[in-house]
C-alpha cells in the first residue's frame, strides 16, 4: 500500500545516494540472485528488475526507509525480501493454499514455503557475499549503481548529486545517525559509466 | 598395511540413520535442490537422496568406515556431488548453446554451488520440526534395508601401528 507520508523526501534520497556505492549494490544484486535462485522453481524473475522494483516500492514509501535504522543498501535488501514473500505467498494462494506458508508447490520442495523462504534468506546473505569478486556481478553493480543515483537524484525534484570522492562524503555518513541532520552538502555527479570501456 | 575389519556396516548404517538424521539430510536436499532448479538442473529432493544414499553405499575410493564418521554425516558430501554433477551438466549445455542461462543467474557457477550448498545447511537446520519432512523421512528409512544392502565388512586402509 502506498503511503505519500511514508515516500522517500529529497533529503533521506541525498542519503541515500551517498551509501549506494558499488561495492554495495554488488550485495544487494548477490542478494537479490540468491533470492531469484532459491524460488525461481515457482516463478522466473531477474535479480535487477527486482531492485529496480524494490527501490521503486522503497521510494514510493510501500516499504519506507528511515537512515537512522539502517542504510540504504541494507534496506533495500530487506525490501527485495518483503516482495519477495509477497510474491511468493500470492502464488501459494493462487494455488489454492488456505495457509500459504505451510504449501508446498514443487517436487523440490520436501517442507513448506516458510521454510523456503527462510533457508533462501540465509543462502541469499551468503551469497551477497559470495560475488565479491565475480566481474559480472561487479560490472553490472556499477551499472545499476549509477541507475539507482539518477532515480534518487529525481526524487523530490531537486538536482542531488553523487560525492565523487566518498572523503567527501563524511559529513553525510555521519548524518545516518542522526535522520533530522539537516544535509545541505554541494556534491557532484558520477561520470556516466560506459560497460564497453570498462572505466568509471 | 592393515585393513579395517568392522563388520556389518549396514546395520550400522541403518541405526545411524535416524528421522532426525534423516530429516536432516532431506533438508539438505531440498535447498541445494531449490538452488539447482534455479539453475535449470532439478530434481526431486526425496530422490537425490536416495541416489546419494545408493552412491555412497557403493563407493569404494574411499568407502564409508564407522570410525570415521557417521554414515548420514557421509551422505551428504554426496547430495552435494550429485547437485554440482546436475549444474556442470547445465552449464555444459548452456556453453554450447544447447540452452539459454537461467535468467535468475547473475555470476558465475562456483557461486551458484557454494549457494546449493548454504541454502542445504539452512535447509537441513530449518527442517528439523517440519512434519511434512517427517513423512518423508519416514519412507525413506523404509527403504533403507534395500539402499544400504551393498554396504558389507569395511576394507578401509588403517595406518600402520
Amino acid at each position: 500500500m502506498k503511503d505519500a507520508a511514508l515516500a522517500l523526501t529529497g533529503e533521506h534520497a541525498r542519503v541515500a545516494i551517498v551509501q549506494t556505492t558499488s561495492e554495495a549494490m554488488v550485495g544487494v544484486l548477490g542478494y537479490a540472485e540468491g533470492l531469484a535462485m532459491l524460488t525461481a522453481h515457482l516463478v522466473t524473475v531477474e535479480p535487477r528488475a527486482e531492485v529496480r522494483h524494490a527501490l521503486a516500492q522503497v521510494i514510493a514509501g510501500v516499504w519506507p526507509w528511515r537512515p537512522g535504522v539502517a542504510t540504504f543498501p541494507e534496506h533495500l535488501r530487506w525490501a527485495l525480501q518483503f516482495e519477495t514473500h509477497r510474491r511468493i505467498y500470492a502464488i501459494a494462494v493462487a494455488h489454492g493454499a488456505a495457509a500459504p506458508s505451510k504449501a508446498v508447490l514443487s517436487a523440490a520442495q520436501v517442507g513448506d514455503l516458510g521454510g523456503v523462504l527462510a533457508a533462501a534468506h540465509v543462502a541469499a546473505s551468503t551469497l551477497a557475499t559470495l560475488r565479491v569478486g565475480d566481474r559480472a556481478v561487479e560490472r553490472a553493480a556499477i551499472v545499476l549503481r549509477d541507475e539507482v543515483h539518477a532515480t534518487l537524484a529525481a526524487v523530490g525534484g531537486e538536482r542531488v548529486a553523487v560525492p565523487l570522492d566518498q572523503r567527501d562524503c563524511a559529513p553525510l555518513m555521519e548524518a545516518v545517525a542522526s535522520p533530522d541532520a539537516d544535509i545541505t552538502m554541494p556534491i557532484v555527479l558520477f561520470p556516466a559509466f560506459d560497460p564497453d570501456v570498462g572505466t568509471n | 598395511m592393515r585393513r579395517c575389519e568392522t563388520a556389518g556396516r549396514a546395520a550400522v548404517a541403518r541405526a545411524q540413520c535416524t528421522p532426525n538424521a534423516v530429516v536432516g539430510l532431506l533438508g539438505y536436499a531440498e535447498g541445494a535442490a531449490l538452488v539447482a532448479a534455479g539453475a535449470g538442473a532439478a530434481r526431486g529432493s526425496v530422490e537425490l537422496v536416495r541416489d546419494a544414499m545408493q552412491a555412497a553405499a557403493g563407493a569404494t575410493a574411499p568407502s564409508w568406515c564407522p570410525r570415521v564418521a557417521s554414515f548420514p554425516a557421509y551422505v551428504r558430501p554426496f547430495v552435494r556431488g550429485l547437485v554440482r554433477a546436475g549444474l556442470v551438466d547445465v552449464a555444459a549445455e548452456v556453453a554450447v548453446g544447447m540452452r539459454a542461462r537461467s535468467t535468475a543467474q547473475l555470476g558465475d557457477l562456483a557461486g551458484v554451488a557454494e549457494l546449493a550448498h548454504v541454502a542445504g545447511v539452512a535447509g537441513a537446520a530449518l527442517r528439523r520440526r517440519d512434519r511434512a519432512v517427517d513423512a518423508h523421512a519416514l519412507r525413506l528409512r523404509a527403504e533403507l534395508a534395500v539402499l544400504l544392502a551393498p554396504l558389507g565388512t569395511c576394507g578401509c586402509e588403517l595406518e600402520s601401528p
